[in-house]
């Protein structure tokens, strides 16, 4: 089954470009070109060389470089650019992992569609979970009394939606196996 | 078998990527990176709250369990699902010396509920040995694969990898045999199967020997006379208290693989063959005939190692009945340690004819991209080989250097070209055995 792992690296390399290359349409600055090409090369050498801690210093480094692109240059707020970033970060770190055993592995017919299916099915929930996002972020700023404290809410609520992520973390991590 | 859940080095990197999200949006009071975190929250809290437990049974069968250097050895592994399998990876682990040319030993499948599969992969050894088979990790990788799912199976079976045998062409008849069932005939008349001639009848003659068609054409009676059948004591000699190379290639395997030939040549033609391992711990077989002396031979000879000593047992000691009188020893040895030229003489001076083969050095040392130095310490070998080797060759032993990277193949030449034994097989040949 050699064709999987080539379809799986092809895919790979496609995703790493798309995440790589996404602030590149919001400005062309040498900055951000650098920060580009770091970008995908660290992806690059994480996902070749079976090291998943350089796929994530990619994750990180794509963030900040979207992030800075979008600020610099003043784009209005856009929930796709931000969700289509996030469903590529996914398959670039998702992948990267899969691909990992995948290439050691003799790869026997059906598996590859049941992993693309556990994607498509996070995408989703993603998809839904950022409209439901949208929908909560626009009729926010309608809301008189919390718009004035919009910068101490977003920040105590940041801080408190990571705490709350962490704890379910950290508890459902202790649930065993099987009751 | 219940599987255990572990989690992977990747949920630190996705909270560790959520929380840098996090802290971007609200430093930049932006919604993108937020955005972009997202799934990775989504992939978290997905692994948490919908947990599949596969439940499957693993059998593993190894074919066949006895084998030689070389030969493909068949691992069947029988996969039955009770419930529906996300992608699960079962590897079976195999010992470093183990090569895997056939099919994989990791694979990664999916299955439905009650079905079953079996996969095959063939493994090969290239060196001799006692290898364990049957150990299976299984890993299963649900959903987001954040939490995989593991188990460890464990159908232990041996399987003893025989070194690899070598036919010879030709055979070297030994200088003395004995009356037993063997191939090697002799010019007297007795019991055994060759025709020899047909004479009158005696008062002592069987009946059954009576020869009825010449009997009925002269009307008298004539009898049947066969051949002598007679058989031989062969002693393989193995030096073990050096081996040169490194474990994969070394002179004590090239060493043993000679010596697990000549025992199958020497069975093959009826004779009796024992084995003596001379290092360290000595050790021997004493000498027999038949199929089930060559697997005692070559399970002697899995176990053959270098046991470093001091002190080397004195081959005098070895008992009388595992060194015959007359015996055809083959000395197996790189004579790289002095300890085994007393034995040498020993043996010659207990008039034992004596085959030394001895394996050189050079043939297992690892090649550089200079040839030069390794043919010059080849050829300076091979000269203070030749001084050490004229006593021995003087006393009467047959010498044979063996450089080639078949074991044998010096020693087929010369049984080839005839110049082995020449007094013996003339002697041979006029019925003196």
């Amino acid at each position: 089954m050699a064709t999987s792992k080539i379809g799986l690296a092809c895919w790979l390399g496609l995703i790493t470009l798309l995440w790589a290359l996404q602030p590149l349409l919001f400005s062309r600055a040498r900055g951000v070109l650098v920060l580009v090409t770091l970008t995908g090369g660290l992806a690059l050498l994480g996902w070749l060389t079976d090291m998943p801690f350089f796929v994530v210093w990619s994750g990180g480094l794509g963030l900040f470089n979207l992030t800075l692109t979008l600020m610099v240059t003043a784009q209005p707020p856009n929930f796709w650019v931000g969700l289509s970033a996030g469903i590529a970060l996914l398959a670039l770190l998702d992948g990267s992992q899969r691909f990992a055993y995948l290439r050691h592995c003799q790869v026997e017919a059906g598996v590859l569609p049941v992993m693309l299916g556990v994607f498509m099915r996070i995408s989703g929930l993603s998809l839904a979970a950022g409209v439901a996002l949208a929908l909560l972020v626009v009729n926010l700023p309608t809301q008189g009394s919390i718009a004035a404290a919009a910068g101490l809410l977003t920040i105590a609520g940041a801080g408190l939606f990571v705490g709350l992520v962490a704890l379910l973390l950290l508890y459902t991590s202790r649930w065993p196996a099987r009751e | 078998m219940t599987m255990q859940r572990r989690h992977t080095v990747q949920n630190y990197y996705y909270f560790v990527l959520l929380l840098a999200g996090v802290l971007l949006s609200a430093l930049s009071r932006r919604i993108e990176p937020l955005c972009a975190v997202l799934p990775l929250l989504i992939a978290l809290l997905h692994s948490r709250l919908i947990r599949p437990d596969p439940v499957l049974t693993v059998h593993c069968r190894v074919a066949p369990l006895r084998a030689f250097e070389g030969d493909r050895i068949s691992v069947d592994l029988t996969v039955r699902a009770e419930t529906t399998l996300p992608p699960t990876e079962l590897w079976h682990l195999l010992p470093p010396a183990a090569t895997c040319p056939g099919g994989g030993n990791r694979l990664l499948f999916t299955l439905r509920a009650g079905e079953e599969r079996t996969f095959q992969h063939d493994i090969v050894f290239p060196r001799r040995g006692k290898f364990t088979l049957g150990r299976l990790c299984c890993r299963a990788h649900p959903g987001t694969d954040l939490q995989p799912l593991l188990a460890e199976y464990r159908f232990d079976q041996t399987c003893q990898v025989y070194p690899h045998i070598t036919s010879l062409p030709h055979r070297l008849p030994p200088l003395h045999t004995h009356a037993s069932f063997g191939n090697y005939v002799s010019r007297t008349a007795g019991e055994g199967l060759e025709f020899a001639g047909i004479r009158p009848y005696s008062s002592s003659d069987r009946v059954r020997r009576v020869h009825w068609r010449t009997s009925l054409a002269r009307q008298q009676l004539y009898v049947t006379d066969y051949y002598c059948e007679r058989n031989a004591d062969v002693v393989i000699l193995v030096d073990t208290l050096v081996s040169l190379g490194s474990p994969q290639v070394n002179t004590l395997d090239v060493a043993v693989r000679a010596a697990s030939s000549l025992a199958a040549h020497y069975l093959y033609h009826k004779d009796r063959v024992g084995l003596i391992q001379y290092g360290g711990v000595c050790t021997w077989l004493r000498p027999a005939a038949g199929q089930l002396q060559l697997y005692r031979i070559l399970d002697a000879l899995l176990d053959a190692q270098p046991h470093f000593s001091y002190l080397t047992a004195d081959i005098t000691r070895i008992p009388p009945r595992a060194l015959p009188p007359g015996a055809l020893i083959f000395v197996i040895t790189t004579m790289l340690d002095p300890r085994i030229d007393a034995a040498l003489r020993d043996l010659l001076a207990r008039a034992f004819p004596v085959v030394l083969l001895i394996i050189s050095p050079a043939q297992v040392m690892p090649t550089s991209r200079d040839h030069r130095p390794a043919e010059a310490a080849a050829c300076l070998w091979r000269l203070e080989m030749e001084l050490r080797l004229h006593e021995f060759r003087r006393s009467g032993a047959l010498v044979v250097v063996q450089d080639a990277d078949d074991p044998l193949a010096g020693l087929a030449m010369m049984m080839s070209r005839g110049r082995l034994w020449p007094r013996v097989r003339s002697d041979w040949l006029a019925g003196w055995g």
